[in-house]
């Protein structure tokens, strides 16, 4: 290229390539000069074009947003920012709109508030969903049209005030009686049970009226009807439209009525339309539109000459009653005909298609009949139910005839149950708290106790909040929701909308009630025991109606009055009865048999006596236990209260003396005892894993209260007493510990800690000699020597009258602890002679003070002696002369009483005492295993607790 | 209907009936329980058997109780009293005698497993220190149990030996909750915690 140019030019290329950069720049410089659009401006050509253009994609915006109904004044003279300003808002609207379309697409919009805003919209839509609907139908005829879900609630604009509580009875809203026998008077009455109610206003003549059959004895000529299109079609939805219907309606002799109902949206249900045919005419009247105003069309409905055809009349006439004050005098129910024709099907669809070949399209039945104004095809389906019925009527009306052969009974019963059809009253319906049993027995499911109640209260939840926001039940929570949220117990928030698919409105917004409902559910005691359904006696239903009747009634029509087996005044022998007396109660009679005296020679018990006292009580194991579950109620404190047994014995001891006779009270404080007892002996199971509980925590504070003041008033002695009496102390302790069961261990050990001061506790303290009494008392047995030079040699503090009421409290306090006590009660209870003595013989040995308190309790055992009854027992005590019934402690005394003082002695017989007390096998083994074996046990198991114990062991080896 | 024809009995808890008898009016005063029905305002017997009446809730019921008695079969949840049969180490046999406080007519049968014995320590329960052939027990039914008997527990404290005897046929007292004892020996039990016999 170089080269090229030198030969085109003649001048060098650095030369060319100067003056094309120089040329560059300057275009460059323009370019840039040129850059702003202000440059531009001075085109007068450019700027009519820009104009143009901004005009008309300003006019292309306006139309936009002004098609979407978004209003702006783009094209106003403002100023740029403004109309961004517009731009932005216009677009805010828009992208809201889309948003509300999403939600509602999606069906989570909250419809108050757009029911309040926007009705028009609202309706509009609701109606085109039903239409399309609609369009699907003939692929998906099974489609069911429920409740729209943008229509406003009729109720927001009924003058009167909807009254859901069910506190008052249902009150007849008629003012005035058209074609009465009887002036209008509407009675509160009660019904057995106790519930109010106003009487039915046309009680009376419904029960005087009577069809008349004379003329209904003649088939009738059955008037075809002309096809739908044309019959005229009289839309009434104002008071001189329903005047004229009326007056209208009054020339004829039949008219057949249908009714509409809404019950999703409304607690009590909602009459949303009453159509009304004559042979001539089709008339659809809004009772919406003209609520408390339809009472005019009671002078054509009680009207007894024009008969009124209505198909399955069972709950129109209460809608009717209800919500239009509309009453019924001749009534004529297809269905109810079909009944008495024995027709196998009996809906409206069925007979619509067999006598009059219409296929009725009933997918309109649960169609949200609130809808205003009605669509063209809801209003078909409407005309079409009443339209057809008097030709039915006419039909089965001859059928009837046909079947009795000319006779009019089949008519007169068609007729009569029909009135008794109308005889019945409106009642709101009522919620107890067992109702929820009716949903959850039909439920099939099993709930525990916790279960149970959680439904409970969810359903009155559901029945308060439905009340309270005028929806029914199903629409607060469905039946199959409930039933969900009870089983399962959500625990969290989110739990309960896991339940429910999709999530109920009220459920959203009343999410923590419900949590809370759950909480305390759960919180509920699950019961192991199952608690029986209720159980219902089967009734057999009397009809009113005497010709539908299985029963035989004629015999019982003097009904109130029948002599009954029950009757308090009847009068008769027994021998009256079909079996005469030879059914008796069969008395049981227990004795017992006198024992043989072929094996022993001992001596005899009187046999009559005997059986006396032990047919007197006779006491089965569930009478027992049924005893004892009473007196569990009524004494709930078992355990723990020394002080009452105390009180209560004087009259034990005197009614047992006075006289046999045992009242209830003595009997329950003498099973008190016997209990006590028990317990004490028995080692509670998982102590050594328990915290201490009251009685040891206060054990433990008293003795480390009296040991404080002790040491207060006189300075502990440290070790100065002789090592005999020092090491015997520790020695008895230490046996104490170990033979006491748990409860007494920690309480021993409890006294070391809080002292610190184990192994050098003050002999002469008072505090010291009660607890080493008490140790005493329980290891009397095997180290009474021990504790007798204890007890010399720290006599005289111990009767100190400053610590004396502490220690009679700590005394009390240890006394639940004491062993030998209950023992002694056991022997007292098992032997009739033999151990007072010997207990008083050993008691002797300790001190005066355990002779006082053991004083006490051989008044106790005296006490239990008469309750022994067990004759056998007796017996053989009397044989024995009890020298092996002896507990083991009255056993291991008397080995120390031998003189074998021994250490290993003591500790055998330590184990020994053991033996009773024991609770579980494991406590059954360590009895049997030998005593080296066991120390080193002891040692192992109190390591854990603290450093005392084995150092107490230590010194003791 | 045999109602017209019944002649009048004198109220009386020996009252026998047959069924259709008419017993009373139902209605407030008085409910229609087990064996009755209602019918036409009045309260009936639907089998043979003494008529009697009884209060629950402030209100008086009707009821028939079959003759013999033996109509009562355990229902999970009833109290039984039963004579101990056979200890295995895991489970004892018992033969159920009475079901709340009816006397059974025919024993069924029944078992009470190990785990079921008590409520605490369960692994070290000793089926051998809790019962002994010929015990009288009380339990509760758990559960209907398989073909062969039902299964019940004594794991509360109000349940368990009621009535035993020691080895040489002593009748024993209870002296604790885990032991009994006559003038020989001690035994241990799984003692119920119930009334003594004799109060």
């Amino acid at each position: 290229m170089a080269d090229a140019g030198k030969i085109l030019f003649g001048k060098t290329v650095d030369d060319n390539v100067k003056a094309g950069m120089a040329r560059v720049h300057g275009v460059l410089k323009l370019a840039l000069e040129l850059r702003g659009l202000h440059n531009y401006s001075d085109y007068s050509g450019v700027n009519a074009a820009i104009k143009n253009f901004n005009k008309s994609i300003l006019t292309c915006m306006q139309d936009i947003l002004q098609h979407e109904d978004v209003k702006t004044e783009l094209l106003a003279d403002v100023p740029l920012v403004d109309k961004l300003e517009m731009l932005r808002d216009a677009n805010d609207c828009l992208l809201e709109r889309i948003n509300t379309e999403i939600d509602e697409a999606a069906g989570i919009r909250r419809e108050g508030t757009m029911e309040l805003t926007i009705p028009s919209v609202t309706t509009l839509q609701a109606r085109r969903s039903i239409l399309s609907t609609e369009n699907e139908s003939p692929v998906n005829s099974s489609m069911i049209l429920m409740a729209s879900k943008n229509v406003q609630k009729p109720q927001l604009f009924f003058s009167e005030t909807i009254d859901n509580s069910a506190k008052t009875p249902f009150m007849p809203i008629i003012t005035e009686k058209p074609n009465s026998l009887k002036p209008l008077a509407i009675m509160l009455c009660a019904t057995e049970q106790g519930t109010e109610y106003y009487s039915h206003p046309y009680q009376y003549e419904l029960e005087h009226w009577t069809p008349d059959l004379k003329a209904l004895s003649v088939p009738v000529e059955p008037v075809v009807p002309p096809p739908l299109d044309e019959v005229p079609l009289v839309m009434v939805d104002t008071v001189e439209a329903l005047q004229q219907t009326v007056q209208e309606l009054k020339l004829a002799t039949h008219i057949a009525v249908d009714v509409e109902h809404h019950s999703f949206r409304s607690y009590l249900g909602l009459t949303s339309l009453l159509q009304v045919s004559t042979r001539s005419k089709d008339y659809i009247i809004d009772p919406i539109k003209l609520r408390g105003k339809l009472t005019s069309l009671n002078e054509v409905f009680t009207h007894p000459k024009i008969t009124k055809v209505l198909h399955g009349a069972d709950y129109d006439v209460l809608w009717l009653q209800r919500d239009c004050g509309l009453y019924l005098v001749n009534l004529f129910d297809t269905h109810l005909a079909c009944v008495v024709l024995e027709f196998h099907q009996r809906s409206l669809a069925y007979l619509l298609n067999v006598f009059c070949n219409v296929m009725a399209d009933k997918r309109y039945q649960r169609a949200d009949w609130r809808l205003r104004p009605l669509p063209r095809n809801f209003i078909e389906y409407a005309r079409q139910d009443t339209h057809y019925l008097l030709y039915i009527h006419d039909l089965l009306h001859n059928l009837l005839l046909e079947r009795a052969n000319g006779a009019t009974n089949l008519l007169q019963a068609v007729y009569d149950r029909s009135t008794a059809l109308c005889l019945t009253r409106y009642e709101k319906p009522v919620v107890s708290e067992d109702s929820y049993l009716q949903l959850y027995n039909r439920s099939r499911k099993t709930f525990n106790n916790q279960q149970l109640h959680a439904l409970q209260r969810l359903y009155l939840w559901r029945d308060k909040t439905a009340r309270e926001h005028d929806e029914s039940v199903d629409f607060v929570v469905p039946r199959h929701m409930l039933l969900h949220i009870a089983e399962v117990l959500p625990r969290e928030v989110q739990g309960i909308l896991a339940c429910c698919n999709p999530i109920p409105p009220l459920v959203k917004t009343e999410l923590l009630t419900l949590h809370s409902i759950l909480r305390d559910a759960r919180e509920q005691p699950a019961l192991k025991t199952l608690e029986r359904r209720l159980d219902v006696t089967p009734t057999v239903a009397a009809s009113s109606s005497s010709t539908r009747c299985l029963h035989d009634l004629s015999s019982l029509h003097d009904s109130g009055s029948l002599p009954c087996l029950l009757d308090g005044t009847a009068t008769g022998s027994l021998s009256e009865s079909l079996f005469g007396d030879r059914l008796i109660d069969e008395e049981v009679i227990v004795c017992r048999k006198p024992s043989s005296d072929l094996l022993s020679g001992h001596q005899k018990i009187e046999p009559k006596k005997i059986s006396t006292s032990c047919t007197k009580g006779f006491l089965s194991p569930y009478d027992r236990y049924r005893l004892y579950v009473d007196s569990k109620v009524k004494l709930p404190v078992f355990e723990g209260d020394d002080v009452k047994t105390s009180v209560q014995k004087p009259s034990v001891q005197k009614t047992s003396t006075s006289s046999k006779q045992v009242t209830e009270d003595d009997r329950i404080s003498r099973v008190r005892d016997h209990f006590l007892s028990l317990a004490q002996i028995t080692p509670p199971p998982a102590r050594a894993s328990r915290p201490m509980d009251a009685d040891d925590l206060r054990v433990q504070r008293l003795l480390a209260e009296v040991r404080n003041s002790v040491m207060n008033s006189k300075p502990p002695p440290l070790r100065q007493d002789s090592d005999s009496s020092s090491s015997s102390s520790s020695s008895s302790s230490s046996d104490s510990s170990d033979t006491e069961d748990e409860k007494s261990g920690d309480m021993n050990e409890a006294v070391n800690v809080t002292n610190g001061v184990a192994e050098v506790r003050p002999p002469s303290s008072s505090s010291s000699s009660s607890s080493s009494s008490s140790s005493s008392s329980n290891s009397s047995s095997r180290s009474n020597d021990a504790v007798s030079t204890l007890r010399n040699e720290s006599n005289q503090p111990s009767e100190s009258p400053k610590h004396s009421a502490e220690t009679q409290e700590i005394d009390d306090a240890l006394k639940k602890a004491s062993i030998t006590h209950l023992v002694e009660d056991y022997s007292a209870m098992s032997t009739d002679e033999g151990p007072p003595k010997k207990k008083v013989k050993l008691s002797a040995k300790s001190k005066q003070k355990s002779k006082l308190k053991f004083r006490k309790k051989e008044s106790t055992s005296a006490d239990v002696l008469p309750k022994i009854k067990d004759d056998k027992l007796a017996q053989d005590i009397k044989e024995e002369h009890n020298p092996i019934i002896d507990t083991p402690a009255v056993m291991t005394t008397k080995k120390n009483n031998q003189g074998k003082r021994s250490k290993g002695t003591k500790r055998k017989s330590s184990e020994m005492q053991i033996n009773p007390f024991n609770y579980d096998s494991e406590n059954f083994k360590m009895f049997q295993i030998s005593k080296k074996q066991k120390k080193n046990m002891v040692r192992a198991s109190t390591k854990g607790r603290g450093g005392k114990k084995p150092c107490r062991g230590a010194g003791r080896t | 209907m045999s109602a017209n024809a019944s002649p009048p009995i004198p109220s009386s808890n020996k009252n026998i009936c047959v069924p259709g008898d008419r017993l009373c009016l139902a209605g407030n005063q008085c409910h229609a329980a087990e064996g009755t029905y209602i019918f036409n305002g009045y309260i009936y017997a639907s089998r043979v058997g003494r008529v009697s009446t009884f209060q629950k809730n402030e209100q008086t019921f009707v009821k028939v109780t079959g003759l013999s008695g033996h109509s009562v079969i355990p229902e999970v949840g009833s109290l039984v009293t039963a004579r101990v049969l056979t200890i295995h180490s895991q489970m004892i046999k018992v033969a159920i005698l009475a079901v709340d406080d009816v006397t059974l007519h025919t024993a069924f049968r029944g078992m009470v497993r190990k785990v079921n014995v008590r409520e605490h320590l369960v692994d070290k329960v000793e089926m051998y220190e809790c019962f002994r052939p010929d015990d009288i027990i009380l339990a509760r039914i758990l559960s209907l149990g398989d073909a062969r008997s039902y299964e019940m527990s004594t794991s509360l404290p109000e349940l368990g030996v009621v009535t035993a005897r020691c080895e040489e046929g002593h009748l024993m007292v209870p002296v604790s909750w885990t032991s009994m004892k006559c003038h020989c020996r001690t035994e241990n039990r799984k003692v119920a915690k119930v009334v003594p016999p004799n109060t």
